[in-house]
């Protein structure tokens, strides 16, 4: 009688569902250049932690809150945005549509890049830090749009501030390193979450057959 | 094909619960159930089952092109005209499935009879590949079945082939509705085998999925260019998001063409070009409820899932009917076909399906599923198998 080829895997493991519970969403990752940052409120936050800078503060703010209209993410109505945004965190877009106005979230804090790097103040206190080639501070570039960008809260992390394009940047005010990627600000685009998965609920159990 | 008794492990709970297999029990009552299993001779399982299930596969393919290109056809079975370019692309490009599972009348003796299809989110897939393969490892180990005996289930080797010659962008998501255990636990099952096949790997609650700019987007906004969802395709077109499914560039497992294949209206399809097939039970498109039914049919939606919304009536003129959700049309009829039935320890009846997984285009392996009632449902036990002549 010959042999008879095996009907079976030769072998069967796990590797990401043992234990259940370790796997989900990595971070996504990747070699990615880092640089410094600030994460403030407003001008005056920045302001009061970096009093001799307080000029670029207010440009760099100002910078934000010109690019905020057209970075922000849109949503068809304010109930969409304060879904992920939450209550009296939205305002409407310049954008119309035939039903009337596009919502965006309110902004809540800007990130400014590299070149903004006053010296440290006198105190020590909520500084930046030594750069890393041990240069002297540089006196403050003027801004541009293109290295302050407005930063939002999401309704379910209202500490967390994050891009536009939902990226998180920071937990706290003040300075941040943060991947080259998030100092390039990208618009969010009409942005719309949840639009599969409605006659699942409608069901409900299991959809698999 | 018979019906044995055999000690269950005595740590199975423990195996299940270090795996995520938390919807081994169901409502209270076992969904996985080792106190019981079939054994297969090598006979049944070469020359009846795979060859019956490739052969099935192939005849469901030809279908594909020629459904695509006759509107009656696409209209016959409710495909929305939205799409029908959208479902034809998808398959004149050849995008790849993945895998499907065919329910089989079978007793161990008569050719296979081909109940059904389900090749869009088939489930049972992690209980079929990898529970039962170690249920099978574990009793062959412990003396409790023969050293020669074998399983029909190469499901994980075959998924983790097919993930590797897969051609699709990086990282593949994974996505279903979460709150379902069953549904995510297959779904992890099949990240799990990509992810040992090398690919980069994402899992997305499907209620985070996001659109942006006419394209799929993750929760970091960034585009999502291929996902897996085990969501069915018929659900997708009707809702919200179908839309962007014309702009978008995503690629998606199962392709958009399975659509097609995963209708009941296959069925009568299949019959029309094969009379006669001994693999095929006689079917037609049918009216709907409101109609009689004669005896010795079986009426089904066409789009429904886990035994939902099925009338039956058997030969004798006794009436079944299962409740559910898929209460649109349009209808088919099939030729009623007895299940095989066997004694449980207590005589009450038990009635057997055979789920035969079709991965690659190959015939993988065996999941099967019984029931007190002729209509198999998602709350029908899952038994484990061996071959053995």
């Amino acid at each position: 009688m010959s042999v008879r080829a095996r009907k079976r895997s030769r072998s069967s493991t796990l590797i990401v569902m043992v234990p259940a519970t370790t796997l989900l969403v990595s971070a996504c990752g990747g070699p990615n250049r880092v640089e410094q940052g600030v994460v403030y409120q407003d001008a005056a936050e920045c302001s009061a932690q970096n009093p001799e800078a307080s000029e670029q503060c207010s440009s760099d703010y100002q910078a934000a809150l010109a690019a905020h209209p057209a970075l922000a993410p849109k949503y068809v109505s304010q109930e969409e945005c304060e879904a992920d945004f939450g209550g009296e965190r939205c305002e409407p877009a310049p954008e119309r549509h035939s039903q009337g106005s596009f919502y965006m979230p309110m902004m809540m804090g800007y990130l400014a890049g590299q070149m903004f790097r006053p010296a440290p103040s006198p105190t020590g206190a909520g500084g930046i830090p030594p750069l890393r080639d041990g240069q002297p501070p540089a006196a403050p570039a003027a801004a541009s749009a293109d290295r302050a960008q407005p930063l939002y809260k999401s309704r379910d992390d209202q500490r967390t501030f994050r891009t536009a394009g939902n990226a998180p940047v920071a937990e706290r005010s003040g300075p941040v390193s943060v991947s080259r990627d998030l100092l390039q600000p990208r618009a969010a685009g009409l942005s719309r979450r949840g639009g599969f998965g409605a006659t699942a609920t409608r069901l409900g159990g299991t959809l698999g057959g | 094909m018979q019906r044995r008794p055999l000690a269950p492990r005595a740590d199975w709970q423990a195996q299940a619960a270090d795996t995520g297999f938390d919807y081994h029990t169901i409502d209270g009552a076992p969904y996985w159930d080792e106190s019981v299993c079939y054994q297969f001779d090598w006979r049944q399982i070469e020359d009846q089952l795979e060859t019956a299930t490739e052969d099935l596969h192939e005849l469901a393919l030809a279908l594909v092109p020629e459904i695509l290109a006759s509107e009656e056809l696409l209209t016959r079975l409710a495909v929305p005209p939205l799409y029908w370019d959208y479902l034809a692309r998808s398959w004149s490009a050849h995008e790849p499935q993945l895998y499907g599972r065919m329910d089989l009348a079978y007793d161990g003796s008569h050719p296979p009879k081909l109940l059904e299809l389900n090749y869009d989110t088939p489930t049972s897939l992690f209980e079929s590949g990898f529970f039962q393969w170690n249920w099978l490892e574990q009793q062959v180990a412990a003396g409790a079945l023969p050293a020669a005996a074998d399983q029909f289930n190469s499901i994980q080797e075959k998924l983790i082939e097919a993930f590797e010659s897969l051609v699709l962008p990086e990282p593949l998501w994974f996505s279903c509705v979460d709150d379902s255990s069953e549904d995510r636990g297959n779904t992890l099952y099949l990240l799990d085998c990509a992810t040992q096949a090398g690919l980069v790997t994402r899992y997305l609650p499907l209620d985070q999925l996001a659109e942006r700019d006419g394209q799929f987007a993750g929760p970091d906004g960034a585009a999502i260019h291929a996902l897996f969802k085990l969501y069915p395709w018929e659900f997708m077109l009707a809702e919200e998001f179908g839309p962007v499914l014309l702009t978008s560039s995503t690629r998606f497992l199962e392709p958009p063409w399975k659509l097609l294949l995963s209708n009941k209206g296959v069925l009568p399809l299949l019959w029309e070009r094969h009379r006669g097939h001994p693999n095929l039970l006689e079917a037609h498109f049918d009216a709907g409820p409101g109609t009689s039914l004669a005896p010795g049919w079986v009426r089904k939606p066409v789009y429904s899932r886990e035994g939902a919304n099925i009338e039956m009536r058997n030969l004798a003129g006794q009436q079944l009917a299962v409740s559910g959700p898929y209460t649109e049309g349009p209808w088919v009829r099939q030729r009623f076909q007895p299940l095989p039935r066997f004694d449980a320890a207590d005589g009450s009846p038990v009635y057997t399906v055979v789920g035969s997984w079709v991965i690659g285009d190959r015939a993988a392996g065996l999941g099967i599923r019984e029931d007190a009632t002729p209509i198999t449902r998602n709350t029908s036990r899952f038994v484990p198998h061996f071959i053995h002549d």
